[in-house]
């Protein structure tokens, strides 16, 4: 697996051990904990999705991604000795983020981490957030909080949606669909723990890796099971209105789960 | 004697004790560094107690701020519509019309319920979600089809008026935030308590303050025939249970089910109290009923067919008089609620 030296972090640190008495300085090498960076992306068929640009997937459909953010909580990178490495209580993974210019970002979402050196074998996560932290007050946060904010919050019940997504649906096998599905889950029932995504790298002082957690598109519409979502049936639910609705909210989110893997570049 | 009929005596009794030292007046009990007088939230000593979370005090300069935010158009996107609006004060803070009107003449999804005495419920809303008052804010607040205002939003709005700006201040010593706003209006909401009803006075001793018709009517109330007091029950005549009571064999709206998703909570929307309901019409979640005679005639009729539906809804053999008599008193129930 190749590392590279992060021109940054990598930089030795020198620590100067100066005295009164000594006026030529002491250098001490500081080894430097790895970091590593975790890029999520929507992917179809091999190719990561953007915000609001068309793609074919499958089973034909044309269509744009307009809304995706979730929260997954307990984030951790555990080692090949089972030690575990907490990386944060939640992220927010949101793609509709704009950047300086108020134009989307480019693919992936990003979120770094300082961890200890060593021999790495899942990413582990739970998609969704605890019945503690769901409970949580929107107005109590700090501003660069994850749970700040009410975009992610249905005030009616007090809890955060988990999975926020939208798509237009524009085509489907070259008939004119012009639908803006939406699926917003959340509610505690909803809650995925310890999802284990299986992924081997070694973690060295002074490097800077990359994981890439892809979300297949087609795997979360298109598996080919009896877990498959018809978009033709032009979805539009917040899962919470009727058992249909629950229960397709629930596929959705297995198979949003499932749709996951992890790798190492 | 039944359990009903002995639960609901031994509420009388120690209603009737406890009445003659109610103290409706706020108490000065605290003073702050920053000057502000906490008050304690007004409550006549036969009512539960108010919980009132540790951030957020009450003081009369909170309490005069969340009572302006909460008759202020403002706070609506379109500035068409405020709290008031769906919860008028004459009409004991509920609303006249089965579905209130919101932004751009929309209609909210429930009928409006009243907010006197809301204070002491653990669960706030038809189907239970919001476990305070500061958190219940944000529902009508951001709901597209009330005010349909992100709560950020609407902090920018009033920290672009010098004037709101000043009262945050002298409330919070902040501005306009999610959180002061919220709790601002939370703390008004805390000072609408009842107890001086008629039924109150009779509770405490005032024989007088009943009638005949009415009297009788408190009796078929609580008896283990009629049954009303099985779920209405307690000094605020409400369980705070969630009970499907045969409204509908489809709902239109699952209630309860949308917290919890589960199957055995279809239809199941929270027992209101029963205090001021004569003013709170149309009556149910949806305000389909016009009138408490609509409403004791599906109770009477025991409701639709419904696998969820309570077993305390069941057919009954009511007569016109006795009807008229649970009506009196219903009506007795009335509250005066300063603000």
């Amino acid at each position: 697996m190749p590392y590279q030296l992060n021109k940054y972090l990598g930089l030795v640190l020198l620590t100067i051990l100066a005295s009164c008495k000594d006026t030529v300085p002491d250098f001490q090498l500081v080894e430097v904990d790895p970091k590593v960076t975790i890029h999520f992306r929507m992917m179809n068929q091999g190719a990561p999705v953007a915000m609001n640009k068309e793609f074919v997937d499958v089973a034909n459909f044309k269509l744009e991604l307009v809304d995706l953010a979730f929260y997954i909580s307990n984030v951790e990178l555990r080692k090949a000795n089972n030690q575990v490495e907490q990386l944060n209580d939640v992220l927010l993974v949101d793609f509709t983020e704009l950047n300086s210019e108020g134009e989307y970002k480019d693919f992936t979402r990003s979120y770094s981490f300082i961890i200890e050196p060593g021999d790495y074998k899942s990413l582990k996560f739970d998609l969704g957030l605890p019945s503690n932290l769901n409970a949580s007050d929107p107005t109590t946060f700090s501003n660069d909080d994850p749970l700040r904010g009410t975009e992610m919050y249905w005030s009616w019940a007090t809890k955060y949606r988990f999975i926020r997504f939208g798509a237009t649906l524009i085509e489907n096998n070259g008939e004119p669909m012009d639908f803006d599905m939406q699926i917003h889950t959340g509610l505690d029932t909803m809650f995925m723990p310890d999802l284990v995504y299986e992924t081997t790298y070694k973690a060295m002082a002074f490097a800077s890796d990359t994981l890439f957690v892809d979300i297949d598109w087609n795997k979360i519409f298109h598996p080919g099971t009896e877990m498959d979502i018809d978009l033709a049936t032009k979805i539009f639910t917040h899962g919470t209105e009727t058992k249909e609705e629950r229960d397709l909210c629930f596929k959705f989110t297995k198979n949003f789960a499932d749709a996951i893997s992890v790798s190492a570049q | 004697m039944s359990a009903v009929k002995s639960a609901f005596n031994a509420l009388i009794y120690f209603a009737i004790i406890s009445f003659s030292s109610c103290e409706n007046t706020p108490t000065t009990v605290e003073k702050r560094q920053d000057d502000q007088i906490i008050v304690s939230p007004q409550r006549p000593d036969n009512f539960p107690e108010m919980i009132v979370p540790d951030n957020n005090h009450l003081t009369e300069a909170r309490i005069n701020l969340g009572r302006k935010l909460f008759f202020d158009n403002i706070l609506s996107s379109d500035s068409s519509v405020s709290c008031a609006s769906c919860h008028k004060p004459a009409l004991a803070f509920s609303d006249s019309i089965a579905l209130s009107m919101g932004v751009h003449g929309r209609h909210a999804d429930r009928n409006s319920p009243s907010l006197i005495n809301a204070a002491f419920s653990l669960k706030l809303m038809r189907e239970g979600g919001p476990p305070n008052l500061e958190l219940q804010v944000l529902a009508p607040l951001e709901s597209e089809n009330e005010m349909n205002m992100p709560v950020q939003k609407a902090c920018d709005r009033l920290n672009s008026i010098p004037a709101y700006k000043e009262l945050f201040m002298e409330a919070y010593q902040a501005e306009a935030t999610p959180f002061t706003l919220t709790r601002a209006i939370a703390c008004f909401e805390r000072t609408l308590v009842g107890g001086n009803s008629d039924f109150d006075r009779y509770l405490a001793g005032d024989s007088h303050a009943l009638s005949d018709q009415a009297i009788l009517g408190y009796q078929l109330f609580s008896s283990d025939r009629i049954g009303c007091g099985n779920c209405h029950t307690g000094i605020l005549l409400t369980d705070f249970s969630f009970q499907n009571n045969g409204t509908y064999a489809e709902y239109p709206d699952n209630g309860r089910f949308r917290l919890t998703l589960r199957d055995q909570d279809i239809g199941k929307f929270k027992v209101p109290s029963l205090r001021n309901v004569a003013l709170t019409a149309p009556y149910m979640f949806d305000g389909h009923l016009s009138n408490l005679s609509e409403v004791l005639d599906h109770y009477a009729s025991g409701g639709k067919v419904h696998i969820n539906k309570s077993h305390h809804v069941r057919e009954l053999d009511l007569t016109e008089e006795e009807k008229n008599a649970i009506i009196q008193f219903l009506e007795s129930l009335t509250e005066e609620v300063s603000y």
